[in-house]
């Protein structure tokens, strides 16, 4: 199969574009693949608005009236509130993890126990984000079910 | 709740099952050849029940922070050990020094076992999920590179 990448300029021009005389299942993978990897999310830096790709988000953390979204790079501010975030989320790999944090299940690289019944995640930059005990149960069923 | 009275049964049959082999041991060492009444039979679970009080009283239902959870489980130890001496104390003053020293320590014993049980637990699920995340990002590896 024959692949051929473009390099366009900003975020908001990144497709993919699948050529093809039958939809096998093949397709039908990538076309999940690019649909999930690409979805944007809005976020702000600097009072301006920007898209960035709702995988590159670690994970969303609440600090009393702000929301902010971090990612590998960067922090940038979400306008809107964590429940928000949440439902808006909900499905993706994004779970709440403790009263202030929603985790993107896909960046989690490994988990670690924490004392309590609680769990530590170790994200893709290094940083461990704690699963606090009353989240722990639906963390681990996402985990082990829907992953 | 359901999780606290689940966590607080599974610690007081592991109590029980350490006060047991805690007695048979300093039995073994200490006393051997020495008859012992049937009454000796509902002691594991007597001081089972006492040192579980104090798991009452430590308990929240709102979640500590970590220094709070280490601070809590200390208290929860020493009271432990503070009930345990004294009820042994009050149950039979005749107790030598070098009795209560030995059933001191085997509460503490019996607590870093429970810790270590309890961390085994949480580091099996944590492996769990762990190989779950692993063969996960290898397939979204594999998807990428495909």
């Amino acid at each position: 199969m024959k692949v051929s990448i473009q390099k366009v300029e900003t975020i908001d021009q990144e497709q993919v574009i699948l050529a093809c005389v039958e939809m096998t299942q093949d397709f039908w993978d990538i076309k999940e693949y690019a649909l999930a990897k690409g979805e944007k999310f809005p976020v702000y830096q600097d009072k301006k608005q920007l898209l960035i790709r709702r995988s590159d988000i670690l994970y969303i953390e609440a600090v009393g009236e702000y929301v902010f979204a971090y990612t590998s790079e960067d922090v940038y501010e979400i306008k809107m509130r964590l429940y928000e975030a949440e439902q808006l989320l909900t499905g993706k790999l994004f779970i709440r993890c403790s009263k202030s944090v929603l985790i993107n299940i896909e960046n989690v690289l490994s988990l670690r126990p924490a004392l309590n019944g609680r769990f530590l995640a170790l994200m893709k930059n290094q940083e461990e984000v704690m699963i606090s005990r009353k989240y722990a149960k639906e963390v681990k069923q996402l985990i082990m079910e829907d992953l | 709740m359901k999780r606290f009275w689940k966590n607080f049964f599974f610690t007081f049959i592991m109590i029980q099952a350490g006060i047991t082999l805690a007695m048979g041991i300093m039995g073994l060492i200490f006393l051997k050849g020495t008859r012992v009444p049937y009454e000796a039979f509902f002691l594991p679970f007597f001081f089972a029940l006492l040192c579980m009080i104090p798991t009452l009283i430590f308990e929240t239902k709102r979640e500590p922070g970590i220094k709070e959870t280490i601070i809590r489980k200390c208290c929860r130890f020493i009271s432990q050990e503070l009930i345990v001496l004294t009820t042994q104390k009050l149950l039979a003053p005749g107790t030598s020094t070098s009795l209560l020293i030995a059933l001191g320590i085997s509460v503490f014993v019996i607590a870093v076992i429970i810790q270590f049980i309890n961390w085994l637990y949480a580091k099996s699920e944590t492996d769990a999920m762990n190989r779950k995340l692993s063969a996960y990002h290898k397939k979204q590896k594999n998807a990428g590179t495909r």
